[in-house]
């Protein structure tokens, strides 16, 4: 049965940042000053004029001994060496593959920093070169972990290890970076039947849990096979849930995901989207996490 | 149409979906996303609405001016569309920039207004020959940001900054449409649909202000516009259409596709419905070709999924009218 | 030397005589003509008279006439490489373009360039592109583009089902892999009395209207078929048509129109073959 729902539009109330209480964040917009201290160094997200130290961006002022910085609580991503990142190629070049990552520049992920079908210390050959096409193409989605960062800001890959590398059947939802949060692992098999990784540059991705972990395919052979219904249906919900979070501002791993998903085991998946749902399930997750704080 | 990119699993992935009547979003194959419609949210136009259908964002302001009717049809006034898509105008969207799109829906417009009887156009006439209103609908596309425009867009991200800063707090900076995307992939898709509800919407709204036409003994005529406010003419919408999209996704077709769906669709139909169920335009976008047997089940939908879309359509602007001034305007601040 | 044309077109205000003449005898003379047009059997296809091979400019060309006015010409180019790459696999572009020739209508000479008539030809030439882009093999052709040219000679309506079977005659013609030819074929509803025609009388669909029968109509609907595959590569048709089921049958009808066209158009692009072969 076809289902039309329309509304009125109704103003609504974030339901609040979970971030770290313990007092107000001292915010500023372009063009504030932050002190006229010269003792201080100038970080990130400031310039200095007249002796002034003066946000340039908008956002939180942070306070590393005698360095300043701003940072923009929305941002593009910034690399760090050792982030899990989910990315796009958008382009096959020479021994290199261009990575779309939500960052400023397109990242690369070199053919020499990846592990190749057949064994992970086999030399590159021209073949491989030619055959680029063959394992990444544009549109394909990877994991992969941040090498090193450029000067620039550019970004450098590595799969090199077989957690890492093309990506299958699944989900992607892009957030802002800045609700992923840190954690020692970013990928998570929940309990729930699906698995995600929370990449740290906001593409997160959900795909079902895999049966066994094939360990000689390095990533590559992707699983064409219909995914059932039922692990369909957590997929979608998992999904949904990464959206209400998201839309609620509540930061995102895998308590607050799982805790999110099991609040909206009441009502249909569609009817998650649903914004009253949505704050209603938000606000249960985030009483449960706070729960869980003690 | 600004398409995304996405890798070969993922699309299989979501037309496996589509043939289990379970979509990546959790609705089945003839599910509207949940629409928010409001009228009367821009001030300086004779009607206006904004619709949001899920994060594809369609504004429209109506502002109705007196021409002179046209030579083939002396005793009707006309509309006149503009579709303003310039948001998504990147050049790597395969050439079909967002004025070629523009156009694209507003020819669209044109055909399913040109079809008689969607809007009484005689209604519109002021005195033959001579005057008759002008209805100039103007469609703004507040949100069709593909990932690359919101990247391109600092305003955005500006924005958004202060919506995640502050909250509820008092100061909200907005950009210029008052939109931004947080799920940038979550962005648009079914952009005909929702303008043409957004369409009716904003025609439902329109109110046009009575006018009177004296003549002296000398034969020159005059025109008097009513003082009142209230006096106006309202249009009857009843049989405005509103189109139904029905995109091919392997051998099923869904409505109401987001953006990553219809990059999973080679060929879709769009189809005009009234809410009497009458067919008044019909059309086959996409790269693909249709086998006959399934167009026939796609008019059949259509049919179905544009009558509810007209039932809940007239249900929400008459609740809101009920409503009247009693009801807090959200505008862009929702 | 380059001429200011803006100077030398007509009065800003010029009429038709035809809208003043008209006018007096409208109701009778429109009567006439539909009770002129009863006898037409619905199914009845105009006589198609089409020739591949006839330009010698372009790659392909292709004429279709119409018994009854309509006539078209089409050319087809390339392929050639796009001027703008759209990356590295993307497959070829068609690029359409669709022309009226000024005095192709009856009434009004539309001024060339005009906003309307611009408006009306990119309509049609992006109706012309979804129909044969199924067609064709595009994915042959990475990083080229393929360009097709239809002219409207006349229009003794039908006019853009005649410019898409010339168009894939012409492309054809021109040698450009294609999985099947796209046959096009219109409709037209003539209104009925006044109701919104519930479809419950014999559906008053006409195959291939004549120019005098589309302008009276109700509702029109051109339909392109892919003969071989048995698939629809466009359906574009507006107006009071009544229900879907009304329309499924005016689709069916187009349908088997086109399969009727098919051997005609095959017919002559083999002729066109074997007069290469000849020469």
């Amino acid at each position: 049965m076809a289902a039309v729902a329309m509304r009125l539009p109704v103003i609504r109330k974030a339901v609040g940042p979970s971030g770290p209480r313990g007092g107000e964040k001292h915010l500023v917009v372009p063009g504030d000053t932050i002190t006229t201290d010269t003792g201080y160094m100038r970080g990130h997200g400031t310039y200095v004029d007249e002796e002034k130290l003066v946000a340039s961006v908008a956002g939180a002022v942070e306070r590393v001994n005698k360095l300043v910085c701003v940072t923009p609580l929305k941002t593009r991503y910034n690399g760090e060496v050792g982030d899990i990142v989910v990315g796009r190629i958008t382009e096959v070049q020479q021994k290199r593959w261009k990575v779309e990552t939500n960052s400023r520049l397109d990242s690369v992920l070199l053919l020499s920093s990846m592990n190749l079908p057949g064994g992970e210390l086999r030399r590159r050959s021209a073949e491989d070169e030619l055959a680029m096409r063959d394992y990444l193409q544009e549109g394909d989605l990877i994991s992969a972990e941040v090498q090193s960062v450029f000067s620039d800001g550019a970004v450098s890959l590595h799969t090199r290890s077989l957690k890492y590398g093309k990506l299958g059947q699944g989900v992607l939802v892009q957030v802002s970076p800045s609700l992923v949060k840190r954690q020692k692992t970013h990928f998570h098999d929940l309990p729930c039947g699906a698995s995600v990784i929370l990449g740290n540059n906001g593409f997160i991705w959900i795909y079902p849990t895999p049966e066994q972990k094939d360990e000689e395919a390095g990533g590559f052979t992707t699983n064409l096979e219909p995914v059932p219904l039922s692990d369909r249906e957590v997929i979608s919900r998992l999904r949904n849930c990464v959206v209400a979070l998201v839309t609620q501002k509540l930061m995102l791993f895998d308590t607050s995901i799982l805790y999110c998903y099991e609040a909206s085991l009441p009502h249909q998946i569609k009817d998650i989207l649903k914004p009253e749902v949505m704050e209603e399930i938000v606000l249960e997750t985030r009483q449960k996490l706070l729960d869980l704080e003690g | 149409m600004a398409s995304v990119v996405l890798s070969d699993a993922e699309k299989l992935y979501i037309i496996h979906g589509v043939q289990e009547d379970l979509r990546v979003d959790g609705r089945g194959c003839e599910d509207y996303r949940c629409a928010e419609v409001e009228t009367d949210v821009v001030s300086n136009t004779s009607g206006s609405a904004r619709v949001k259908l899920g994060h594809t964002d369609i504004l429209v302001g109506v502002k109705a001016e007196m021409g002179t009717p046209k030579l083939e049809k002396p005793d009707e006034g006309y509309l006149e569309f503009f579709v303003d898509c310039s948001a998504n105008a990147t050049p790597e969207f395969e050439g079909r920039g967002g004025e070629e799109l523009g156009t694209e829906i507003a020819s669209t417009l044109y055909r399913i207004f040109s079809s008689e009887g969607s809007v009484d156009l005689k209604s519109l006439c002021i005195n033959p020959g001579e005057h008759c209103w002008v209805l100039y609908v103007d469609v703004l596309n507040d949100q069709i940001c593909t990932t690359a425009e919101c990247f391109n867009n600092p305003s955005h991200q500006f924005s958004g900054a202060w919506q995640s800063l502050i909250g509820s707090k008092v100061l909200v900076l907005r950009n210029h449409t008052g939109t931004f995307c947080y799920q940038l992939l979550e962005c648009g898709g079914n952009l005909f649909d929702a303008i043409s509800i957004t369409v009716k919407a904003a025609l439902f709204n329109t109110r046009i202000p009575k006018v009177r036409v004296l003549e002296d003994e000398e034969g020159s005529k005059e025109i008097e516009l009513s003082d009142d406010p209230y006096d106006c003419i309202r249009l009857n919408v009843e049989d405005v259409p509103c189109i139904v999209t029905l995109n091919k996704i392997g051998y099923r077709h869904v409505v109401d596709a987001t953006l990553q769906e219809e990059a999973c669709s080679l060929a879709s139909l769009l189809i005009a419905i009234t809410s009497k169920g009458a067919l008044t335009c019909m059309k086959k976008i996409g790269k693909g070709s249709l086998d006959p047997e399934s167009i026939f089940e796609m008019m059949e939908t259509g049919k179905k999924v544009g009558k509810s879309l007209h039932a809940s359509l007239q249900k929400v602007l008459d609740e809101e009218e009920s409503l009247g001034t009693t009801r807090q305007k959200v505008g862009f601040l929702g | 030397m380059p001429l200011d044309h803006r100077r030398l077109r007509g009065p800003d205000e010029s009429q038709p005589p035809e809208l003043w003449a008209a006018q007096p005898r409208d109701g009778g003379g429109g009567e006439a003509e539909e009770s002129g047009a009863a006898p037409r059997d619905p199914c009845a296809l105009r006589p198609l008279f089409a020739r591949a091979g006839l330009l010698s400019q372009a790659e392909g060309s292709a004429y279709v006439e119409l018994s009854g006015g309509t006539k078209v010409l089409c050319a087809a180019w390339g392929p050639r490489e796009a001027a703008e790459p759209g990356g590295a696999v993307a497959a070829g572009r068609l690029l359409c373009d669709f022309r009226r020739a000024p005095f192709c209508a009856r009434g009004a000479r539309p001024r060339p360039g005009g906003a309307a008539e611009r408006e009306a030809e990119r309509e049609a030439a992006a109706a012309l592109r979804e129909a044969l882009e199924p067609a064709v093999r595009l994915s042959r052709y990475p990083r080229a583009r393929l360009a097709v040219s239809a002219l409207l000679l006349q229009d003794g309506g039908s006019a853009l089902a005649a410019a898409i079977s010339a168009a894939s005659l012409a492309l054809a013609d021109a040698g450009v892999e294609m999985y099947d030819l796209a046959v096009g074929c219109a409709l037209c509803r003539p209104p009925r009395g006044d109701g919104d025609g519930d479809g419950s009388a014999a559906e008053p669909w006409l195959l291939q209207p004549g120019e005098a029968e589309e302008r009276g109509s109700a509702a029109r609907l051109t339909v392109a078929l892919l003969p071989a595959l048995n698939q629809v590569s466009a359906v574009l048709g507006g107006g009071r048509g009544g229900e879907p089921e009304g329309w499924g049958r005016a689709l069916r009808l187009g349908v088997e129109g086109c399969q009727r066209l098919y051997p005609v158009l095959r017919h002559c692009l083999l002729r066109a073959a074997r007069r290469r072969d000849g020469a």
